[in-house]
């Protein structure tokens, strides 16, 4: 890791006013009750007290990297940058993040860094469905068909959204192409700082995209999306391919228009949760809603929306908790009081953690709300 | 009030009872006649719940089990019961059995009538014990102390070499007793009795011969003999012992010495070994090749013999450096009878002839008239002898016949004219030469006191012709060596006198054998006192004045009916011994080829099999030899002991009344009769349950770093270390983090190892330990798989009984799971115990340490139900001081949650730790089966059903058509118990949530199979909570928990990492 | 390639209960099994997780054997019940991962039946064989 000195540096951690204006939005801050921790105190720390301090912080592993902080923090500290910066240094000390599911999700990521590992994971591919092996364009399923078996109790929407892309792509006439042997993009091991692993997935992917000659690859997940987009050319390299999330491929196509009649969902209340990497980090707020109000339905705008959209609690497979539970709790609870009966995402993770928190016995019809994938509901309707 | 109680019997219910009381903190005794425990009658349990039962038993601190013993007498004097136990000796050490089963496997003796043998194991405790009854008869008979029984089995066996072994460690002379013993263990034979006793002699006889015809393949055997085994671990006294007299009283002395320590000059006049032996029966009968080999290996083993040499200054000896002095000279001395022309010389004395004709003088006796003088058996010696000289004309005269029939016979058909009921009266000459002897017919009167009387009838001179004399009619000792001045009294007529230790008057000087009984007896006679001596100058030059005689088993006496259901048994027809055949007459002529000829093997082992086995433990000790750990104690005693009671059960299968003293009888199987018993104890000893509050400390877990770990690996005597290479991955796992110190113990379920262990803790400061061995876990549980000996390895190194104090330890299997099943692969087996070392390791890093201990929140126990049962239920518990509600109405529902039970009104709630269920009637039980439920669904009902000893829960139910009055009495026990045990808990193994990251999603309270964990509301949120006493820690709720809040009680996720990247590394 | 002799790893995951007494029957009856498998005892199988089978594998286990007690036999109630949703999930995602269905199995044993506990083993060692080209 470099210096402490740089990572300030580089991530305007020194402009901090003190005016705490993150502390008031960051999820974690405002629901962890014992001890208390926010960004503004850790990025003091981090110029006064120096690397151990931040070290022993709770949000060091906590922090969402949902960027809220960044969007509303004055002399635009990039917080997130910040501590997956600190997490690199911390990871060479043997220091890392609780994880759930018992590090299913890490591990499986893990054994796909090696090169040679070969997968099984087209099955999901049925014969209705066209792919082909020389289009330009590229379909990038990202992790979408093991979470559909990892979570089989959760009822979550895994392959029905990869079907359902495939089906929507089919129908605008693309036969995309589909790896065989893609990997998971790397994008949790680099937030947890990482590195070694993320590289090596990185590296495969590269190699494996590039030699499929297309043009550009398109995601239905918003983190694979900002990550081939952004973190390669930035940490291993430029495909030179154009990565977009579903949604921004299809406000610029006729797909709305040629969809078939959808007075069915004239009207019907839906509200729609910004991803934190497609919203924030990406900036696409409008392409999702622009598609839902093509599909008939009426939107109904959560209190925090867009720039100020709440993350759906939980990042990277690790320190989930009672903090998480209420983040998750409290962005259910303003999905229903929006007055809308279904949530849509464009998040496969969103999804899941909200799901997740649903699975409450005592609170019960307060946060039952149907939740749906972008792409499922556009799928729908063809 | 003694708080102690006995259970005489180990039936089922017995045992119930034992366990109802020893969880409430009563002190239990359980008396079993059999050596093992709860095997009689039937069982309700399948084997290995029973086993896991049993050793429950074994292991509780609060139960003392008694297995072989029986209950002497009972009284009851003022209020307290007085017990008197006589425990027989198990003849295995509890403390130092493994089990292994090699005992089992030598052991030549199959008890008749079963079919086990007569070392045999068949439950808890689970250690051999030793079928004896007693010394076998034979046995007993022998004075020179050779386990007859025992080379008879051996030798039925065809197991030759051993059976020599055991001869020869008793006797030096096994050729000469299988030849001319007078063998007092055939007389004493039981099979005598039926038909004829087996031919022991012969069958010694027939060892003998076969170890002589291998003994040049012995010579590199190292094993020749038990005794010359330990030649070099011998330690030296520094003593030194003369021996006077290389007889077989004389050898077997200077043997037993020189094991012993001593070292020994033997002196001998003649110029050659064996006494009487060598130089008093003529080779006809006793060959010397095969003596000389045996005396050889006396000498091999450092007996300094010095021949030809005279000794007459004893106090000389004494002051020339020899500590002790033992006279065995023997009785070379024939006497003749004082009658006219006696001193003729053409008088010969038997044994001066016979020494001549033993050292091969040559004597040419061709046309001499030989008359013998005697009729024992020196005079059929010099008959015998005389006609192999060149003679045919050789007449024995005596007045009584007192040679065996057998030899009688041989010396007829040689052509020997034997000559009954004369006296002698004088020997008549013709001219210098003798012509004949005068006789006087003699009448034969009857035996008055060890005498047979004889009268001469007057007028019946006449004479037998002959012209050599050989004089047998007696021998004595010569005296003529001992110190002029009577300092060693001699009794005469007899020898010379000695004490009960053989020592003579004079100190420091010793006597044995025929010097010491003044006339010759038989050699087996001699090799007993030469034993003695050898006895009693040991303990003299040891400083131990009065011989210690250890009152080994006493003899076996069969009853006939008992030794015809023996032969029965073995559906064997009577039919006589095998005797031994003889050389053919004509062959025998002017030779002294040996005459009676040795058994052919089928003969041998038909005449071996004929033994009734008495015992019926043979005392071959095979057992001893085999056994790695020594715990095979042959002349255990047995004890006697006396236990003050406050109060009796009676728990044998068959219900017996003692003389009248009142005590509780429980019927054999049923657990509610032994339950309600416990209660009725509870009552009398005026229980009382203190719940001893603790608070609950933080389970810290262990620091990784400066580790300081033993590493102990076991060889169980081979059983281990055989296969795995023990000896090096101690030297290699110093150098596996972590380690400081690895050794090896010969048999870790030892109370030495312990002790060694808890040492080397002490003095390499070590904070961990490794067991490698055949134990498994560290926990205070049993499992399908316990075995005793795991229980005394835990319990030595106080497992058990101090948590606190004793560092952590960790097990691995590597018998079972290494030597055992790989034994053909060793490389394998070694490489798979040093990566299950490792596993432990890391395992041991990650363990919990510290203390848990739990109180109930509340001791109330609720009844519901109509049934009988509950009143009764109730008031016993009152009885017992625990408060007790009875609840009229039927909950809506009844359900187990946050380690709670929750009954469920109407308009109210119940909350219970303890909860007895009494339906009244059928349809009373249907509407609580329905209203019961788990979270999983299942019926509270099974759940209990399902456990043998519903304690675990707290919960119990009694259908109604139970015995209203015991199943009531049993509930009361078993909540007395369930609640003294769950308040003196301690355990390491409770799950643990760490509530900042329980999402308080439920799906622990979903998943566990009891009910235990709950959400609980705290001002930071909600969160489950897992009750620590009620916790079995399965990890089922850890594993399902998604976001990994829970830490389960044992293998954690990063202990399982590390194990399962250790085995793949 | 398939001429040579690769030699497999195996974890095999039991309870304390049915199955470990299985083993150590094996072990005191001294009837061998394959000395790939190398057993770790855990309380009950319900304690295993898709994550810790996955590790196993991640490690370069060529297979996964969990043994158990049969369905109703349980110490803890809910223990095989439990594993036995989780493998379906798991031989998902092993099938995802590129691993062969032989090649992670849940089975049980009957307490001390050191027999069937062998041939549990013989079949699943030869099954993996198989994989591994080892005939």
């Amino acid at each position: 890791m470099n210096g402490l000195k740089e990572i300030i540096q580089s991530n305007r951690v020194w402009l901090c006013l003190d005016c705490g204006k993150c502390s008031s939005v960051c999820p974690i801050t405002r629901h962890i009750v014992e001890p208390y921790t926010s960004p503004r105190l850790l990025v003091e720390m981090a110029i006064n007290s120096g690397e151990e301090a931040i070290l022993n912080d709770p949000l060091l592993w906590s922090c969402l990297t949902c960027n809220y902080c960044t969007e509303i923090c004055p002399s635009q500290v990039s917080f997130s940058d910040f501590i997956q910066n600190i997490r690199e240094g911390a990871r060479d000390r043997n220091q890392s993040a609780n994880c759930t599911h018992s590090g299913m999700m890490q591990t499986w990521s893990r054994m796909m860094s090696d090169p040679d590992l070969k997968q099984n994971r087209l099955d999901w591919i049925e014969d209705d469905l066209q792919v082909s092996e020389d289009s330009d364009t590229v379909f990038f399923t990202g992790c979408l068909p093991y979470y559909d078996a990892a979570f089989s109790q959760l009822d979550i929407e895994g392959i029905d959204i990869t079907r359902a892309a495939l089906k929507i792509l089919n129908y605008l006439g693309i036969e995309p192409i589909v790896l065989k042997d893609e990997r998971c993009c790397g994008h949790d091991q680099y937030w947890q700082g990482d590195m070694n692993i993320f590289r090596k997935l990185g590296e495969t992917n590269l190699l494996n995209l590039m030699s499929t000659g297309a043009k550009r690859i398109v995601t239905t997940c918003p983190e694979c999306a900002w990550t081939l987009k952004h973190t390669y050319p930035e940490i291993i390299g430029n495909s030179g391919m154009e990565v977009l999330h579903l949604a921004e491929l299809l406000v610029d196509t006729d797909l709305l228009e040629t969809l078939p009649d959808n007075s069915a969902n004239k009207n019907k209340p839906v509200t729609y949760q910004d991803p934190c990497r497609l919203g924030r980090f990406s900036g696409v707020y409008q392409s999702p809603r622009e598609l839902i109000r093509g599909l008939g339905f009426k939107v109904k705008e959560m209190t925090h929306n867009r720039k100020s959209s709440l993350c759906c609690g939980t990042s990277c497979w690790t320190s989930c908790g009672q903090v998480n539970k209420k983040a998750q709790v409290e962005r259910l609870e303003e999905a229903k009081s929006s007055g809308a009966d279904l949530l849509i995402t464009a998040c496969i993770k969103c999804q899941i953690h909200l799901k997740c928190a649903q699975n409450d016995p005592i609170l019960g019809e307060d946060i039952q709300i149907n939740i749906r994938d972008l792409t499922t509901i556009i799928a729908d309707q063809i | 009030m003694v708080k102690e109680v006995l259970i005489i019997g180990s039936s089922q219910a017995g045992l119930q009872a034992a366990l109802d009381l020893a969880f409430s903190g009563i002190k239990v005794n359980v008396i079993e006649s059999s050596p093992f425990m709860g095997i009689n009658g039937e069982h309700l349990f399948p084997d290995y719940l029973l086993n896991q039962r049993l050793l429950e038993i074994l292991k509780h601190p609060n139960i003392t089990p008694w297995t072989n013993t029986s209950l002497q007498k009972l009284t009851k004097v003022n209020g307290i019961f007085q017990a008197v136990l006589q425990q027989y000796p198990r003849y295995v050490d509890l403390s130092k059995c493994t089990a292994c089963g090699d005992c089992i496997e030598i052991c030549p003796v199959i008890v008749p009538g079963s079919d086990r043998k007569a070392i045999f194991l068949e439950g808890q405790p689970g250690c051999a014990v030793i079928e004896k009854a007693g010394v076998s008869p034979c046995t007993y008979a022998c004075p020179a102390g050779i386990h007859v029984q025992g080379y008879v089995a051996l030798i039925a066996q065809e197991r030759y070499q051993e059976a020599y072994d055991l001869i020869h460690s008793a006797l030096p002379f096994p050729s000469v007793c299988g030849r001319v013993c007078n063998h007092y263990c055939e007389e004493a034979c039981s099979r005598a009795q039926l038909d004829e006793a087996v031919n022991l002699m012969a069958l010694k006889r027939y060892v003998a011969d076969w170890a002589y015809r291998r003994k040049d393949d012995q010579s590199e055997d190292p094993k020749l003999s038990l005794d010359s085994t330990s030649d070099d671990k011998r330690p030296s006294s520094g003593k030194k012992v003369a021996i006077i007299g290389a007889g077989p009283a004389g050898l077997t002395a200077a043997r037993d010495l020189i094991h012993s320590g001593h070292a020994v000059t033997v002196f001998d006049a003649n110029s050659t070994a064996g006494g009487m032996m060598r130089v008093g029966i003529p080779p006809h009968r006793l060959p010397y090749d095969q003596l000389d080999w045996e005396i050889q290996q006396i000498l091999s083993e450092g007996v300094d013999l010095k021949l030809n040499t005279w000794v007459d200054d004893i106090p000389g000896l004494l002051s020339n450096g020899y500590d002790a002095v033992l006279i065995a000279t023997g009785a070379h001395e024939a006497v003749k009878i004082p009658i006219e022309n006696a001193d003729h010389p053409q008088n010969w004395l038997s044994l001066e002839f016979l020494k001549k004709v033993c050292l091969g003088e040559k004597i040419d006796l061709s046309g001499r008239k030989v008359i013998v003088l005697g009729g024992g058996d020196v005079a059929m010696d010099a008959a015998r002898a005389a006609i192999r000289l060149g003679t045919p004309e050789v007449r024995l005269v005596c007045r009584g016949m007192r040679a065996s029939f057998n030899e009688i016979l041989d010396a007829e058909e040689e052509g020997i004219e034997i000559i009954r009921g004369k006296v002698f009266k004088k020997i008549v000459l013709d001219q210098r030469d003798i012509s004949g002897v005068e006789c006087l017919d003699a009448e034969i009167g009857e035996v008055i006191d060890g005498k047979r009387q004889f009268s001469e009838l007057p007028g019946t001179e006449h004479i037998i012709p002959g012209d050599l004399v050989i004089w047998a009619v007696g021998q004595r000792p010569d005296f003529g060596f001992l110190p002029k001045n009577d300092r060693i009294t001699v009794l005469s007529p007899e020898g010379i006198r000695a004490d009960s230790r053989m020592m003579t008057s004079m100190e420091g000087v010793f006597t044995a054998g025929d010097v010491r009984r003044g006339t010759t007896f038989f050699v087996v006679d001699a090799v007993g006192e030469g034993h003695h001596a050898a006895r009693s100058i040991d303990n003299y030059l040891k400083g131990k004045l009065l011989e210690i005689t250890e009152s080994g088993p006493s003899e076996v006496i069969l009853s006939q009916k008992e030794m015809r259901n023996r032969l029965d048994q073995r559906d064997q027809v009577r039919f006589n011994r095998a005797a031994i055949t003889h050389l053919p007459v004509k062959d025998r002529k002017n030779n002294f080829y040996e005459v009676g000829l040795t058994l052919g093997e089928e003969a041998a082992l038909q005449e071996a099999g004929r033994c009734l086995i008495c015992g019926p433990c043979s005392q071959c000790m095979a057992c001893v030899e085999v056994c790695e750990p020594g715990a095979i104690i042959h002349n255990q005693t047995s004890s006697r002991s006396f236990i003050d009671a406050g109060a009796v059960i009676f728990a044998d299968d068959i219900p017996i009344e003692f003389d009248g003293v009142e005590g509780y009888q429980v019927a054999g199987e049923d657990l509610e009769t032994g339950s309600a018993a416990a209660y009725q104890v509870m009552k009398d000893l005026k229980l009382n349950l203190i719940p001893t509050i603790q608070n609950i400390p933080q389970l810290a877990l262990l620091e990784k770093a400066e580790d300081r770990i033993g590493l102990f690996l076991c060889q169980c005597g081979g059983e281990i270390s055989d296969i795995v290479d023990t000896n090096t991955l101690s030297a290699e796992a110093v150098n596996w983090s972590g380690i400081v110190h690895a050794q090896e113990l010969q048999f870790s379920c030892s109370e030495d190892a312990a002790g060694e262990i808890m040492d080397i803790i002490q003095v390499e400061d070590l904070d961990k330990v490794i067991l490698a061995a055949c134990t498994c876990c560290s926990l205070d549980q049993i499992c399908f798989s316990c075995t005793y000996q795991r229980l005394r390895c835990k319990d030595n190194l106080g497992i058990f009984s101090s948590l606190k104090s004793s560092i952590p330890i960790e097990f691995v299997n590597i018998r079972e799971q290494c030597a055992w099943v790989h034994q053909d692969l060793p490389d394998k087996a070694t490489e798979i115990a040093k990566i299950l070392i490792i596993t432990a390791l890391s395992r041991l890093r990650s363990r919990k340490t510290g203390e848990q201990s739990h109180t109930y929140e509340s001791n109330k126990v609720l009844i519901v139900g109509s049934g009988p049962a509950g009143e009764i239920c109730k008031s016993s518990l009152i009885e017992l001081g625990i408060e007790t509600e009875m609840i009229g109405e039927i909950p809506k529902k009844i359900l187990r949650k946050g380690g709670h039970v929750i009954l469920t009104f109407e308009s109210s709630e119940l909350l219970t730790d303890l909860l007895v269920i009494t339906p009244g009637t059928k349809k009373e039980q249907k509407l609580l089966c329905d209203v019961l439920q788990m979270p999983d669904g299942r019926s509270l009902f099974q759940l209990v059903d399902s456990r043998i000893n519903s304690l675990d829960f707290g919960v119990l139910m009694f259908p109604p058509d139970v015995n209203a009055e015991i199943s009531g009495m049993s509930g009361a026990a078993r909540i007395a118990a369930w609640i003294n045990k769950i308040n003196n808990k301690t355990e390491l193994s409770a799950a643990e949530v760490d509530k900042s990251r329980c999402r308080a999603c439920g799906t622990c309270v979903e998943v566990c199979g009891f009910g235990i964990p709950d959400l609980i509301e705290e001002a930071s949120g909600r969160y489950s909570f897992i009750d620590p006493k009620l916790c079995l820690a399965c990890g089922i709720c850890a594993a399902i928990c998604p976001s990994g809040a829970i830490t389960p009680g044992h293998s954690p996720d990063l202990q399982l990492e590390e194990m399962i990247k250790t085995i793949l590394a | 390639m398939k001429t040579e002799e690769k030699i497999s790893k195996i974890i095999l995951f039991t309870c304390n209960w049915n199955a470990y007494s299985g083993l150590e029957a094996a072990g005191a009856e001294k009837i061998p099994y394959s000395p790939t498998v190398y057993p770790i005892r855990i309380a009950c199988l319900g304690r295993i997780t898709p994550g810790i089978i996955l590790r196993a594998f991640e490690n370069g286990a060529n297979g996964v054997l969990l043994l158990g007690c049969s369905q109703g036999e349980c110490q803890y109630e809910t223990g095989n019940k439990q594993i036995a949703e989780i493998v379906p999930e798991t031989r998902n995602l092993l099938n995802l991962l590129g691993y062969n269905d032989n090649q992670f199995q849940l089975d049980f044993v009957d307490t001390r039946d050191g027999k069937s506990f062998r041939e549990i083993i013989q079949i699943f060692t030869n099954g993996i064989d198989e994989i591994l080209g080892n005939q």
